[in-house]
């Protein structure tokens, strides 16, 4: 029966341990959606037909009394706050992580997931988690508001800049689920997608730990030599051919045509795409561009690395 | 003698202070307007045949969806019944000679004029690709012409509140002598809730455009945490508006309803003290419900909770309300025409409509849907399947007293059959995507969602057929329709006691109030 209706409403599997309680709440209140709209349809249909206008036709003087509609309007506000009861009570369900849950951060910036593991690890678009355990996702963007969406767990929750908004699943099936963005944020929104790999929790335990935990900035400084930018930039906060890379991350920088503007995630990536775009004052415009060159994910590490200069040497 | 050719020329239209000129330029307007976001809306649709959408580039994508819901919502939806139909009727049904201010009429309609042409600027100048929503910190770090759009909305709000006052003080202060508040029509009252919104609501958007225009010309970060702002903020100070917003598009509707079936089954309308009851629950409870547009947006548990009961009590105004409109047919005696058909599609696609907005006020069912297609297809079905059905509706209904002709009821079937079944076919295979998780607002999608894309499409290219054949049809009646008479619904509201079309003082004689404007003599 549960399989019929899902595939009658087309909803994905349920690949989370709500998912099922959550659909049989959708059956019942898009069953009573159709069955309601029926009815209208059926009465109007036959009360145009019964009491159209027509010879020999005499209208009645009877109406519908009064004490019908009180009757129908109080029943139906009954539904709606029964309804309203058990769909806050799985809300808040979701939102009420068990204790020992895996806390897992979610990152989203234009336009890719970025996940951080208890033990340093990092994954980019591949969530993993193991089955049967509960898993809370602690979720935050870089940019734009972004949206965590993973339709067969049916959970979602925006990542808000300056914010960290949360929620907790248990995978119950192994299998790969798409992860999407929700909440439009540009032009690659509907290309941002990535999955979750449910994994059986052995199999998940030996990803974890055979994983070599290299952290996001790590990985960062490596890129910078290996791409040369460390001939131009100096990460000791003295300047060299380019701006040094000591405290620049959020820092005010004064550009060419007088203006200031903050060296947040976005200007500095900017930077490696388009680095004429915005010149440092006092710097040549000889900086080479790295478009097509730097990954999306390569360009997270770097500025993940500048992020990480902060203080003095 | 009609108010079209007397007085004659340009100028005295331009400048007409005559609320019969100033509602039909208006209705030319949102038309035109109609016309536009609908050409956008068939765009979007033809991209989406394919999953990797070759018609239009992703960005160009973004764009058009923004323009569409701008062009709808602001330039069509919002002004559609209340400042055409409200500006026609109005006056008329309740015995005035014109609205209480005439020259605040004229500057609220070039308001909406110079606003909508801004809008347009930014439309032409680069284009918006904010969503009509404008959410920050996307919409005040865009490169596009948000400032510009931001500013042409702010301006067309201007004209709202103008019009919302002159409606409020025309009901209190210029009702023909006799006319008591527990008379009114239910038009009038309609339109009078609304007016209460427009009012309320309308600065709300103002400011929180004007945030965002100043934000985004001069990069404040008003609403950027890096420099201490809350992103949320934002989308607070807009639902706040942008919910009841809703219903000043649907509250117009419901009064059309109101007045289509009353009249068509020749009864006094069932129920009229509780309509005018929820008429008014919805304009103020409506103001406090704009939470449920943010379940998923990391407000606090409680908050979720407050907002989903209060969303659930302003639907059951609006269940009231089918329940009153169903019980005025039982016993009358109903003229089958075009606007009695509209009508019964109104009813049909509102209540699923309707029961697909108690759906997302679920909460828990909200987190799966919130910002999928479902969700698309819910607000279409209030929007298109409420509100533009019944802005039909009003369109043939008053269509004889406006022109003083008939148009061709053949005709007029046969578009409303195209119309509610290209809408049908339009959106509800958009519930079934939002089911199978599709979001809202992408260019491209995983190919395993074609199939719906493709059925929508269909719809759509049968929907707008339909519009424009109804378009069409009504035109050509305006100059070969057969003369229709001063009352041809035979109804008992006021504004078929002038003759049609109504001549430059709206009615022959100083009218009494000596009958009422549902007076039909049943039992009722």
């Amino acid at each position: 029966m549960n399989e019929l209706f899902r595939l009658a409403l087309d909803l994905p599997p349920q690949a989370s341990s709500v998912a099922r309680h959550i659909d049989y709440l959708h059956y019942t209140v898009i069953g009573a959606a159709f069955l309601v709209a029926f009815l209208a349809f059926l009465v109007t249909v036959s009360f145009l037909v019964r009491f159209r206008e027509r010879p020999g036709y005499t209208p009645r003087a009877r109406s519908v009394p009064h004490s019908l509609e009180v009757v129908l309007a109080s029943f139906t506000l009954v539904v709606f706050i029964v309804w309203w009861v058990i769909g806050f009570s799985q809300y808040r369900d979701i939102h009420r992580p068990p204790p020992g849950a895996i806390r897992i951060y979610v990152i989203a910036k234009q336009w890719m997931w970025q996940f951080v593991y208890p033990n340093g690890t990092n994954s980019e678009a591949d969530l993993r988690v193991p089955v049967g355990q509960p898993v809370e996702v602690m979720i935050t963007s870089r940019d734009v508001i972004h949206s965590f969406y993973v339709p067969a767990f049916r959970l979602k929750q925006d990542a808000v800049p300056g914010r960290i908004t949360s929620l907790w699943f248990t995978a119950v099936t192994p299998g790969t689920y798409d992860i999407l963005c929700a909440e439009y944020c540009g032009a690659g929104h509907s290309r941002m997608r990535g999955h979750v790999i449910a994994m059986a929790p052995a199999e998940y335990a030996k990803w974890a730990g055979g994983h070599g935990s290299a952290e996001l900035a790590t990985v960062g400084e490596q890129l910078a030599v290996k791409y040369g930018c460390l001939r131009c930039h100096t990460v000791d906060g003295t300047p060299h051919i380019g701006p040094t890379w000591r405290g620049l991350y959020n820092s005010l920088v004064p550009l060419s045509d007088g203006t200031l503007i903050v060296a947040d995630d976005a200007y500095l990536t900017e930077s490696m795409m388009d680095p004429t775009a915005k010149i440092v004052r006092a710097y040549p415009p000889i900086m080479p561009s790295y478009l097509g060159q730097l990954s999306g994910p390569e360009a997270a590490s770097i500025v993940e690395f500048i992020r990480s200069l902060r203080g003095s040497p | 003698m009609s108010f079209w050719t007397e007085p004659r020329g340009v100028k005295s239209w331009l400048l007409t202070r005559d609320h019969k000129r100033i509602g039909v330029m208006y209705l030319v307007a949102v038309l035109v307007f109609l016309l536009l976001g609908g050409t956008f809306a068939l765009i979007l649709r033809l991209s989406l045949v394919e999953p990797d959408n070759a018609l239009v580039s992703p960005h160009t994508y973004d764009k058009l969806f923004t323009h569409h819901g701008i062009v709808m919502v602001w330039l069509f939806m919002i002004p559609s019944i209340p400042s055409a139909f409200g500006n026609i009727m109005l006056p008329l049904m309740i015995g005035a000679r014109d609205v209480a201010f005439p020259r605040i009429n004229l500057a609220s309609f070039w308001i909406f004029i110079a606003g909508a042409i801004v809008v347009l600027v930014a439309l032409v100048a680069g284009g918006v690709d904010t969503g009509w929503t404008f959410y920050t910190p996307y919409s005040t770090s865009t490169p596009t012409a948000t400032t510009c759009a931001a500013i042409g909305v702010f301006v067309t709000g201007v004209s709202s509140i103008l019009t919302g006052i002159n409606f409020i003080a025309t009901v209190h202060t210029m009702r023909v002598e006799g006319l008591r508040w527990r008379d009114l029509p239910l038009f009038v009252w309609a339109i009078y809730a609304t007016s209460i919104i427009l009012v309320l609501a309308t600065p709300v958007l103002g400011l929180a455009l004007l945030l965002v225009a100043a934000d985004h010309a001069w990069a404040l970060g008003l609403f950027d945490p890096n420099t201490g702002g809350d992103p949320v903020l934002f989308e607070h100070i807009f639902w706040f508006y942008s919910h009841p917003a809703v219903y000043i598009m649907i509250l117009p509707g419901m009064g059309v309803v109101s007045e289509v079936v009353s009249t068509a089954s020749h009864r006094k309308p069932a129920w009229y003290g509780a309509i005018v009851f929820a008429t008014i629950g919805i304009a103020l409870v409506g103001f406090l419900t704009w939470g449920h547009h943010m379940f998923v947006a990391g407000m606090s548990t409680f908050d979720v909770g407050v907002f989903g009961i209060l969303s659930m009590l302003v639907a059951i105004f609006s269940a009231i309300k089918v329940f009153a409109w169903t019980s005025t047919m039982y016993g009358g005696s109903i003229t089958i025409a075009t606007p009695i058909l509209y009508v019964f599609t109104f009813i049909f696609l509102f209540v699923f409509g309707g029961m697909s907005g108690v759906a997302v006020a679920t909460s828990s069912l909200d987190v799966h849907w919130h910002d999928t297609y479902f969700v698309v297809a819910h607000f279409h079905f209030i929007m298109v399947g409420g509100t533009m059905t019944a802005f039909l509706a009003a369109l043939h209904y008053w269509f004889p007293k406006l022109t003083g002709k008939m148009y061709s009821e053949t005709w007029g079937r046969l578009g409303c059959a195209a119309v509610s079944l290209g809408f049908i076919v339009t959106f509800t295979p958009q519930f079934l995507l939002g089911n199978a998780g599709m979001p809202r607002r992408y260019a491209t999608y995983p190919a395993h969602f074609q199939w719906l894309h493709v059925v929508s499409t269909v719809g759509a290219c049968l929907l707008a057929g339909g519009l424009v054949v109804t378009l069409v049809y009504l035109i050509a009646a305006i100059k070969n329709g057969k003369p229709a008479g001063a009352n041809p619904w035979r109804s008992a509201s006021f504004e078929w006691r002038s003759p049609s079309p109504p001549p430059p003082e709206n009615f022959a004689e100083p009218p009494r109030w000596d009958r009422g404007a549902y007076d039909y003599g049943d039992a009722a």
